[in-house]
């Protein structure tokens, strides 16, 4: 009986298995797809909305409201396609599958159990159904690990992209480094609000305060940042420098 | 207790990742040249900051997932088969596949 079967059954499993695996791989490119629609659409959708903010006198002069609103909810739709998509195939597709996993599998193997001529008694039966009720969890995070190799290739290649797009130092380079700063600050002192004469007496009276001593240097075709809180102290620094740059410039 | 603590360090690891990606578009948004500006203008360049650091930032915290789920199957697969012997593994192959 064994040897009749052996094939058929061999050939069963391997169908079955194929569909199984053809199945996933579909599921798998499709999660893809949708995860690039939706982010594609996401950048239609903000450049609309960027257009419109941009050329808002025109738009209203015009009244062309409605037409950027269209172009913005048409964007918005075909992205909650995709979403739907995605959803659809993470939430019910998987989960469904993930949720059968242990009776399928526990199923299989008892019913070959019994057909190879074994017997199914309580001793072996229930400790299996405990073994493969144990695999539910790692079987379920091991086929959703999969799909998202393939979920996160579109945002990856699309941070790739700009982080490996040309920059304009890029061209500068041959340019030689002055490994000299562009602005020294030695201990200067500035008064807000700027008066000739009679400063600390009006420091002193709390009608203007000192700013300083202050002490930075500041490398050239460096990004630098100045930190703090928000107010004028900030606005004035980069105002003291601005026009430093400017006098010295001239 | 294990698991929590497990997903405190991925928590951590994925936010410095974020972190780290966010510093590395702004910075490169500040240097783009022309031509780069005008393949990812600003809603692009947002966007990625954003939501695909968002995706990455996610896959990040459940990327060891891969291995650890494989290692446990494997594990339970072993007790399985010295309780069952060969009759276990047409039930594997359909869960494997």
């Amino acid at each position: 009986m064994m040897g009749a079967l052996e094939i058929t059954d061999i050939l069963l499993a391997f169908v079955l298995m194929f569909l199984l695996f053809a199945s996933q791989s579909k599921a798998n490119l499709l999660a893809k797809t949708s995860v690039t629609g939706y982010i594609t659409n996401n950048d239609v959708r903000l450049k609309h909305i960027r257009d419109f903010l941009y050329n808002v006198k025109a738009a209203k002069l015009q009244g062309l409201e409605r037409r950027f609103m269209d172009q913005i909810e048409a964007a918005r739709r075909t992205q909650l396609r995709f979403l739907r998509t995605y959803l659809s195939l993470s939430f019910c597709l998987f989960s469904s599958m993930k949720q059968m996993i242990p009776a399928v599998t526990a199923a299989t193997a008892l019913a070959f159990y019994w057909y190879t001529g074994h017997q199914l008694d309580a001793g072996t039966v229930f400790p299996a159904l405990a073994l493969f009720e144990l695999m539910y969890q790692p079987a379920g995070k091991l086929s959703i690990s999969v799909t998202r190799q393939f979920s996160v290739v579109p945002s990856l290649r699309r941070i790739t992209s700009v982080l490996t797009a040309e920059e304009d130092r890029e061209r500068t380079s041959h340019m030689p480094v002055n490994r000299e700063h562009a602005i020294e600050m030695d201990n200067l002192e500035v008064i807000y609000p700027g008066l000739q004469d009679g400063a600390q007496e009006t420091i002193a009276s709390g009608n203007a305060f000192l700013l300083g001593p202050l002490s930075v240097d500041i490398p050239q075709r460096r990004l630098t940042m100045i930190v703090g809180p928000v107010g004028n102290i900030l606005r004035n620094i980069t105002h003291l420098i601005h026009t430093a740059v400017l006098t010295f410039s001239i | 207790l294990t698991g929590r603590a497990k997903d405190q360090v991925c928590r951590t690891q994925a936010t410095l990742v974020a972190a780290m990606l966010k510093a590395g578009l702004f910075e490169k948004a500040l240097w783009l040249s022309a031509d780069s500006r005008t393949k990812f203008p600003e809603a692009t360049i947002i966007n990625i900051s954003t939501h695909d650091v968002a995706y990455f930032q996610n896959y990040f915290l459940k990327v060891h997932d891969l291995w650890s789920s494989l290692f446990q199957i494997f594990v339970i697969f072993y007790m399985v088969f010295s309780l069952l012997g060969q009759s276990c593994l047409p039930g594997q192959a359909s869960r494997l596949s």
